[in-house]
């Protein structure tokens, strides 16, 4: 046991002092991380989201009413831009934008006669934050304008000339603030928003960016058990491995220090990882703890196979080609380049039975708190197997005299 | 405390140790010595439980090395013939994982690590990490490894490899002080200098055969009190002129053992060029083990 831990202790030490190497390990999650935030946007640091507004009415009350979303710091968050409605839907579809608020004709005079009305907002079901906001300020605004037709609905028909744009400004911001004032004492109104969601897109909380996250874990932990192996034939190279398997201590006991090193790496490695990704791409996790557990664990699993891999291997070269020639395609099928779902159904169906692919998609349950128990034991027994005959034939390996081969 | 009875180790149909039977007791240094690919690591191997021999017993300290590997192992220490280090790690730390490979405590170490620095004259670069050292440098250090925790058996395998002169009069130094202190040491070697200064006893060995073993007393005898004549120039065919014998002709060389050879060697000259031969070097060597491997090999030790 003390030769164990003395092991892993050398071995941490070995990537410490190498500044480049362990710039490398941290370097490899970041990148990949950067490299899916770029591509599938960080929706939380910049929230500018593209409300449509689709004005049929195009009455004063109805300009009045959506110019609001252009003015103050709302004009930061979210881009106007009017559309006709059959164009505003299109885009939707396409999920082109955060919201698409339609104002069917009628509104102006309803509102002069002071009779109940009806708006209709559409919102992207893929986006968590700004859809939300367009609705909040609309039930803000909505109040706003309840009460100013009760209270100034007459001296409003006046406006039914052409007013200046500054008077539209000026009278939007006042029913914004007049709305704030009184919103608690609204009961009932008579302008409604009716939120809808396109009925056949079931609801998906997770950001895209996030939903890559678990597999390009993956990936940064399939090149730091291929490298960490790497130390394997390097040890066996310098002649480190033949003096230990002299030492009466037990080789078993550098192997195991060798999976222990791995492990603090990757509680280390995934710990920054799953933490970059809640912030750059805005991904939350239901468990956890149970979520770097698991990711730990599999990737501890996954070391041993390879670290197998380096001892059937007959020379550093064809170890490392080896490696990456599995490596690669696994990670393909696996969902570490992209997510199990967007793949084609029968590589997916290959993908969730390799080691990394079954470990993949049991992180995104456990990420999104719908991991079946059984499931999860299974795919955990599974790769304990994996990492067991892993062990196993690495031990064969050293009993046969691996330390001493030419 | 070292017996090694008839050792056979073949890798497939090569043999690369045959026949090899010797005994070591403690305070000893018994030299290994043999040119490049005589079978001197692979014995080593094999007495530390790295390879099985394909026949054959090693006891080491009394225990089996392959029946009792681990209780073997525990009398042995090593210094391998590469540099077998974490150059990344200090010399302490190095020495601090290689005496747990050994099964030693943490108080020990801290009592030991000092002791041992300080005897191989590292103690002042103890945090500085061991690529940073010299060649010299590192070989002690590769040495200091190996004795972190007493072995009664040492096997040091070409422990000089690679030093310049004054480090590797350190490192004799140090060997002579484990013999001294009661180890018994095998010593490897290619260095017929170096076998004759440091060791009691030596095997001398070729192609994984026992050539010849005892004291270098004994093995000088071998020779007689025969000098060696080594010649370079044209010789057709060797000339044998009475009392001297042809360890080895080609072309191009020639090498006699003569005794008393500076008396002869006008006549030796003079055989030669009857032989329509022509000498255009010549040297004379007194006994030695060089002399000797010659005489039992027909060929040169370092080639
Ligand atoms: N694992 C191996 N497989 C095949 N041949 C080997 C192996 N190890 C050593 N040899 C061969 O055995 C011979 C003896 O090698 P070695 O014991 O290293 O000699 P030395 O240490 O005296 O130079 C050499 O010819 C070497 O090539
Ligand atoms: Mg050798």
């Amino acid at each position: 046991m003390r030769f164990l831990l003395a092991s892993a202790r050398k071995d941490l030490l070995h990537i410490v002092r190498d500044p480049a190497g362990l710039a490398v390990w941290i370097g490899v999650p970041l990148v990949l991380l950067a490299l899916i935030t770029s591509v599938f946007g960080r929706e939380k640091i910049t929230p500018k989201g593209k409300l449509l507004i689709a004005d049929q009415d195009d009455s004063l009350v109805s300009r009045l009413f959506t110019s609001a979303f252009s003015q103050g710091e709302l004009a930061k968050m979210i881009d106007t831009e009017k559309v006709d409605g059959a164009e505003g839907r299109r885009r939707m579809d396409r999920g082109d934008a955060s919201a698409l608020l339609i104002v069917p004709k009628g509104l102006g005079d309803a509102f002069l006669a002071r009779k109940p009305f009806q708006l209709q907002l559409l919102k992207n079901p893929s986006q968590a934050i700004l859809p939300e906001m367009v609705e909040e300020v609309l039930s803000v605004l909505t109040e706003g304008a309840f009460y100013l037709q009760q209270a100034t609905g007459d001296e409003l028909t006046l406006f039914q000339a052409r007013p200046t744009d500054a008077a539209i400004a000026e009278a939007s911001l006042r029913f914004r603030k007049l709305g704030d004032a009184v919103r608690s004492l609204m009961d009932p109104m008579l302008i409604d928003v009716r939120t809808k969601l396109p009925p056949q897109q079931p609801v998906k909380r997770t950001p895209l960016g996030a939903m890559m996250l678990p597999g390009m874990l993956m990936l940064a932990m399939l090149f730091t058990a291929q490298g960490m192996c790497a130390e394997i034939w390097r040890e066996k190279m310098n002649g480190t491995l033949r003096r230990i398997a002299m030492a009466p201590e037990a080789v078993s006991q550098w192997l195991l220090g060798k999976v222990l090193a791995a492990v603090i790496m990757l509680v280390l490695l995934n710990s920054i990882t799953l933490l970059g990704g809640a912030f750059a791409l805005n991904a939350s996790y239901a468990r956890p703890i149970g979520t770097l557990c698991w990711s730990v664990f599999s990737g501890a699993m996954i070391y041993l196979a390879i670290a197998a891999l380096q001892f059937y291997s007959s020379s550093d070269r064809a170890s490392a080609t080896f490696t990456n020639l599995l490596i690669l395609p696994l990670a393909l099928a696996g969902g570490s380049m992209a997510p199990l779902e967007s793949l084609p159904a029968s590589i997916a169906r290959i993908g969730r039975m390799t080691p990394n692919g079954a470990a993949v998609d049991q992180m995104r349950h456990l990420i999104e708190g719908d991991a079946d128990p059984w499931r999860l034991l299974t795919v955990a027994a599974a790769l304990l197997a994996l990492g067991a005959v892993g062990f196993a034939l690495s031990m064969l390996a050293l009993r046969r005299g691996f330390a001493a081969e030419h | 405390m070292l017996e090694i009875h008839d050792l056979r180790k073949a890798y497939g149909d090569f043999i690369a140790v045959q026949n090899l039977t010797l005994r070591a007791s403690g305070g000893e240094v018994f030299g290994l010595l043999g040119p490049n690919g005589a079978g001197k690591t692979t014995t080593i191997h094999c007495i530390g439980g790295l390879l099985t021999p394909t026949s054959g017993h090693i006891r080491v300290n009394g225990h089996d090395v392959v029946s009792e590997g681990r209780k073997a192992r525990a009398s042995l220490g090593v210094a391998p013939q590469e540099i077998a280090l974490y150059e990344e790690l200090s010399a302490k730390e190095n020495l601090e994982y290689w005496g747990a490979a050994q099964g030693l405590s943490s108080a020990e170490l801290r009592q030991r690590i000092p002791e041992v620095l300080e005897h191989v004259g590292l103690l002042d670069r103890a945090k500085d990490p061991v690529k940073n050292f010299s060649g010299g440098m590192k070989r002690r250090m590769n040495f200091a490894c190996g004795i972190v925790h007493h072995p009664k058996v040492l096997l040091l395998d070409e422990p000089t490899a690679g030093v310049d002169p004054q480090s590797r009069v350190r490192l004799l130094d140090l060997v002579r002080a484990q013999a001294r202190a009661g180890a018994c040491v095998l010593y490897t070697t290619h260095y017929m200098e170096e076998a004759e200064s440091l060791c009691d006893r030596l095997a001398i060995v070729d192609h994984g055969k026992l050539i010849a073993q005892g004291t270098l007393t004994e093995l000088r005898a071998m020779l007689g009190e025969r000098d060696l004549v080594r010649l370079t120039g044209v010789f057709p065919s060797p000339p044998a002129p009475d009392g001297i014998e042809v360890l080895q002709h080609s072309e191009d060389s020639l090498t006699l053992s003569v005794a008393q050879a500076a008396m002869r060697l006008p006549e030796i000259f003079a055989a030669i060029a009857r032989a329509g031969g022509e000498v255009r070097g010549a040297t004379v060597t007194q006994p030695s083990l060089e002399s000797l491997f010659i005489k039992l090999t027909g060929k040169e030790l370092r080639e």
